[in-house]
């Protein structure tokens, strides 16, 4: 009766809200009346952000994507007050998906399906400085230190990080198939807890 | 003891940036507040509820450009043991030049050494001119105490060491190179004691006129005291004009370790300590909109007598992107681990909906079955739905459900509401002007 509910009620929100979303891209999200105030501050006018450039190029489609260059500016510009370190705005929101509602399409490419499983060697090659001219690639380009803490550290989220929610049920098998992976996050106390009787009650 | 000192560090973080804002004129923070209250009810009727807080906070700007505080914690509340409890994940003071040229911390911050590590201490790293960079650490491990409620959680105070540093290529396009050292033990023993080196190179080739990207790393660990090559790891990225990805991995363990008891890795319960594991992903994008991906892992393991035992892990399934279109991202997958002892296999289902612009539905359905001969129950199947709005860009509010079936040692059903709010408050003022 509770799964028909939940179930019932997730098709009627789901039905009823249809139809509203409108995607928009980082340049469809920006907002020149949010952002008139601090950008006068800020001395920026708007030829710094809108260049205009004049194109000789004929053929429609190439005419096109180089007026929307022009147009439009780059992260850059963005980046500079949202996202890098030394010129960020303290009220500029830092998250993504403020400006990005399609977080795959800046993922790097690496970032497949099991890209978790992989990464580890990644993060110890201290790709921030060495890598920096590929963009993108280093993990604090997009990850800050909490990202790294809430996977490893935190046990207790209500969100699926690592392990399919089921997983207790079957994590025998795969802790008999790769044990090294368990090492990576858990101490034999963590096995020792459970099987020796400890009672876990929350999560 | 050392509970009631964390909470109380962290505490004293959060007054003096709320509460006393002269102190700090001119300090800019970022960060973000959630809480989570959620009611459970378990298999046997049992029922609580728990109130979790979390605060994530970014201090810049504190007195100097380059000074800074970090901080990430967490306050919780159950309500029916009346029990409250407070962890600190990480907390320190950081100095940190243009570009990371010098880069300071003091106090407790997580590191990627041989492992990912949550440290007490100190970690210096300096990048001047030139091609070689350096980086030292010393402190005190930490490791998250599991108590027989699992709600109360905190940092054990170990009394152990740990220290060690990295000598590493910087600026070298396309080209990755370090000399790595790592010991960890209390005053009589030594748990372990690593001397890495690592190297990685990228190159592009053309072939059949398709753009290949190829970016290549090799890591290996040997235990100086142990006198023995704790580990061998290879990767390989393959990107055939982007719409073909590999990555490819091949791991040699043979760990010989002396933690005390309770702290050993897992792997040396279960084995000898070697193991070799073999592994790919292939994701193609048949689609603009549409990736299929299939991952295999292949291991093998040394027992206590000898003998060596086989294992697989096999997924695969297709991943849809339609965020611009319908606002729908999707996952269907299936699995199946294939260990000497049992066999699992399940299928995984995900979405994750953008009714509109500030409505969002995620949820899905997993369903695994269980072979061996040792238990009864064979299948579980569990459901998962959280229905999110988000007013503005800051705030998210989110109602949560779950229904499991067979879920062993976590509840039957439990729902809940999730509050978070990305916050940030300072001066107008652009710092690279100051």
């Amino acid at each position: 009766m509770r799964r028909l509910i939940i179930g019932a009620s997730i098709i009627a929100i789901m039905a009823g809200c249809s139809g509203w979303y409108v995607y928009k891209d980082p340049s469809q999200m920006f907002s020149h009346k949010v952002h008139k105030e601090i950008l006068e501050d800020k001395g920026f006018k708007c030829l710094d952000c809108h260049r205009f450039l004049k194109l000789k190029e004929r053929d429609i489609r190439i005419a096109m994507e180089f007026s929307e260059i022009g147009l439009y500016p780059k992260r850059y510009v963005c980046h500079y007050c949202h996202i890098e370190e030394k010129t960020r705005t303290v009220m500029a929101p830092d998250v993504c998906s403020t400006c990005h509602m399609n977080i795959h399409a800046i993922k790097p490419l690496t970032h497949v399906k099991d890209w978790r499983n992989f990464h580890a060697v990644d993060a110890r090659q201290d790709k921030e400085r060495i890598d920096e001219s590929k963009d993108r690639q280093s993990c604090t380009k997009c990850h800050r230190e909490w990202f790294c803490t809430d996977c490893h550290m935190r046990r207790d989220t209500i969100q699926t990080r690592m392990h399919p929610r089921p997983f207790r049920f079957i994590h025998s098998v795969e802790a008999q198939v790769d044990p090294a992976r368990c090492s990576s996050c858990h101490i034999t106390q963590f096995c020792l807890d459970c099987h020796r009787g400890k009672a876990r009650r929350y999560n | 003891m050392r509970g009631d000192f964390n909470k109380k560090a962290f505490a004293i973080a959060v007054v003096i940036v709320l509460v006393f804002p002269s102190i700090i004129y001119g300090t800019d923070v970022t960060g973000k507040y959630t809480a989570i209250y959620q009611g459970r009810e378990d298999r046997d009727g049992e029922k609580e509820s728990i109130f979790d807080n979390y605060l994530r906070l970014d201090i810049n700007n504190l007195f100097n450009p380059d000074i800074s505080v970090h901080a990430y914690g967490k306050y919780g509340h159950g309500f029916n043991n009346d029990f409250s409890d407070g962890d600190v994940y990480y907390l320190y003071l950081q100095y940190r030049t243009f570009e990371g040229r010098t880069d300071l911390r003091l106090g407790r911050f997580p590191i990627e050494t041989h492992r990912f590590l949550t440290v007490d201490g100190i970690n210096a790293t300096l990048r001047p001119e030139g091609i070689i960079g350096v980086s030292a650490f010393a402190g005190q491990p930490r490791y998250l105490e599991i108590d027989p409620d699992r709600f109360h959680r905190e940092f054990r105070d170990t009394g152990d060491y740990i220290f060690g540093g990295k000598v590493f290529l910087q600026g070298m396009k396309g080209l990755r190179a370090n000399v790595s050292y790592s010991r960890e033990g209390n005053g009589e023993n030594v748990y372990r004691d690593l001397l890495g080196a690592g190297a990685g190179k990228d190159f592009n080739l053309k072939v059949f006129d398709t753009d290949v990207r190829i970016s290549s790393d090799v890591l290996a660990d040997y235990n100086t005291d142990k006198s023995n090559m704790d580990k061998l790891t290879g990767r390989v990225n393959v990107f055939f004009d982007k719409k073909v990805r590999v990555i490819l991995g091949a791991d040699r363990y043979n760990v010989k370790e002396d933690y005390p008891e309770g702290r050993e890795l897992i792997m040396s319960l279960l084995s000898t300590g070697r193991e070799d594991r073999l592994s790919y992903t292939i994701f193609y994008d048949i689609t603009e909109n549409l990736a299929v991906y299939q991952a295999s892992t292949f291991t093998r393991l040394e027992m206590p007598d000898g003998e060596w035992h086989r294992g697989t892990i096999i997924k695969g399934g297709i991943n849809g992107n339609f965020l611009k279109e319908a606002g729908l991202d999707f996952g269907v997958g299936v699995y199946r681990f294939d260990s000497f002892v049992a066999k699992a296999s399940g299928v995984t289902t995900e979405i994750k909906w953008h009714l509109s612009g500030k409505w969002t539905f995620e949820g899905g359905v997993e369903a695994v079955s269980f072979n061996t001969p040792f238990r009864d129950s064979k299948t579980a199947t569990t459901v998962t739905g959280e229905v999110k709005y988000s007013p503005n860009r800051r705030m998210n509010v989110a109602v949560f459900a779950e229904q499991s079936d067979n879920p062993e040692y976590t509840s039957d059903f439990r729902a809940g509401i999730r509050v978070e709010y990305n916050f940030s408050f300072g001066p107008f003022e652009d710092r690279s002007t100051k």
